[in-house]
């Protein structure tokens, strides 16, 4: 891909499937890697060289996208999930009028993390050294895990 | 045998007497009964006495919220020692009585608006939303709503279609009103028209391959969704028994019957012949578009505060809003979906809607 971060989504969006794995450093598109170990053809799309503080705020941003999103008879059964979004039932009357499609807000919460563990701009002892998880104060349901982003840990 | 009535000598009252006659230990009242004023309630007022408030069993209310998607899993039916039935809620390892005049059950079972907006199929009002906005990714232009559709894949129509008749199944024996409304889209016609539609394109796709027809032993076969089919046994092996399960669907006396011939006749088509690709039926389309804007104008004006303009051009309050689109409904019910699709647009224009500046507003908070 020329740019992955572009046309991972609007792959997503025409209905392919994918899957992320954070600790492989894998991304797989309609059963092709993408990213395998961490390692691509063409550019990922996205720079994300940030202070590790803005890093996480728009980690806070995608992941509040993907809280509200609204989901589809699909994305509910995926089996495997890093993160949690609400219930169909606990979503307000706006969220599943203007929410986005759950698969793309999932797709670029999931892909923003691992470009930026790949980019090596997402270090975890710059904002949790010593602990095994960080846990966002905006949105406590929000949490990091260690194993995720060191792989030898 | 003639009936029992006490009546009020002034005014002629009926006072509420038992239904049955039964053996009781009692006194006669007398002016030195020490009891003061008695009041005998009349029987045009039998509902405030309380036996006959709770003559709705508390299992049946607690039955009634968890359908309105209210959380039960703290609620208890219990009964005291005089046998009356009450609703209990366990809180913090207390049990405390649930007042027949608590909010949630008064404004279920005054008849007014359950609170809960799940049963009002937000979902579709959700959908016609999205599929109305929904863009091309690369020149981001709107791709239209036929064309929204048209891209969740032709299955989706038998999908969608099998899994409404389901629904409708269960409501025509429980709920007469929602059954109304939801069958005046989805129905046997439109299901016949589905199957007539798809037999007509699977006919045009099999005139085409035989053109091109594969040789075994010399007989022509052609191949039908990886299945090698001799040219002859067509009839016997494809078309046949879809004709019959059209016919069935054409011949269901009810949704229960509908059902069953809908899924006979998908299971052959998702075995035979069903692209992604493939045009959906204009039967489909035109009650999805009619339900679309059925349901969706419904939940406006029932949660967001829209209303129908009169043919004065006034704006109707929320009741007249809901019997004049049930008066649209009923016009634009056989084939002319799109007409209350277009109704739709017409509501939300009408009360200064615009849903991409509302789903940018909601995205960038």
């Amino acid at each position: 891909m020329e740019n992955i971060w572009n046309e991972a989504q609007e792959k997503v969006h025409n209905g392919s499937t994918f899957r992320i794995n954070l600790e492989k450093r894998d991304l797989v598109i309609d059963g092709k890697y993408i990213i395998k170990d961490g390692k691509y053809e063409g550019k990922l799309g996205y720079d994300t060289k940030f202070p590790v503080n803005a890093l996480l705020a728009m980690v806070e941003e995608y992941y509040w996208e993907y809280l509200h999103s609204v989901p589809s008879a699909r994305s509910e059964a995926k089996y495997r999930r890093y993160f949690r979004a609400l219930p169909e039932h606990e979503l307000s009357e706006e969220d599943m009028l203007y929410g986005q499609h759950r698969d793309i807000t999932q797709l670029r919460l999931e892909l923003f993390i691992l470009i930026a563990i790949i980019q090596n701009t997402l270090i975890w002892d710059e904002f949790a050294k010593g602990k095994w998880f960080w846990q966002s104060k905006k949105h406590p349901s929000l949490v990091l895990l260690k194993q995720w982003i060191e792989i030898n840990n | 045998m003639k009936e029992t009535k006490v009546v009020c000598p002034k005014c002629g009252a009926s006072i509420a007497i038992p239904e049955h006659e039964s053996f009781t230990a009692g006194i006669a009242i007398g002016k030195d009964s020490g009891l003061g004023t008695v009041t005998l309630p009349l029987e045009s007022e039998n509902n405030s006495i309380s036996k006959n408030r709770t003559a709705m069993k508390a299992s049946k209310k607690i039955e009634a919220m968890k359908a309105a998607g209210i959380d039960v899993t703290n609620l208890f039916a219990v009964t005291n020692a005089e046998g009356v039935e009450s609703i209990a809620r366990l809180e913090n390892g207390g049990l405390t009585i649930l007042a027949d005049n608590d909010p949630i059950i008064i404004a279920i079972f005054k008849g007014g608006t359950v609170p809960n907006r799940r049963l009002f199929r937000r979902w579709v009002m959700a959908q016609v939303f999205h599929m109305l906005t929904q863009k091309d990714w690369k020149t981001g232009k709107p791709v239209g709503f036929l064309n929204a559709l048209q891209a969740k894949g032709f299955c989706y129509s038998w999908e969608m279609l099998i899994e409404e008749i389901r629904i409708q199944a269960k409501l025509e024996m429980l709920d007469q009103e929602n059954f109304i409304q939801r069958n005046r889209w989805f129905n046997k016609n439109v299901a016949g028209a589905m199957a007539a539609d798809y037999l007509k394109q699977l006919n045009e796709h099999v005139e085409q391959r035989k053109k091109k027809c594969k040789r075994c032993k010399g007989t022509p076969y052609i191949t039908l969704n990886g299945n090698n089919i001799f040219v002859d046994d067509l009839r016997k092996k494809v078309f046949n028994p879809l004709e019959r399960c059209a016919r069935l669907i054409k011949d269901a006396k009810n949704m229960t019957d509908l059902y069953r011939a809908a899924v006979g006749f998908y299971q052959i088509v998702k075995e035979m012949y069903s692209p992604y690709s493939l045009v959906m039926s204009p039967a489909f389309k035109d009650a999805y578009k009619g339900a679309g804007g059925y349901f969706t104008m419904r939940n406006l004006i029932m949660f967001h505060g829209c209303k129908m303009l009169s043919s004065k051009g006034n704006p109707l309050v929320e009741s007249s809003s809901l019997r004049e689109l049930d008066k649209l409904a009923e016009v634009y019910k056989n084939g002319e979906g799109w007409r209350m699709f277009g109704a739709m647009k017409e509501l939300i224009v009408n009360n200064g809607i615009d849903i991409e500046a509302k789903m940018n507003e909601w995205r960038s908070k």
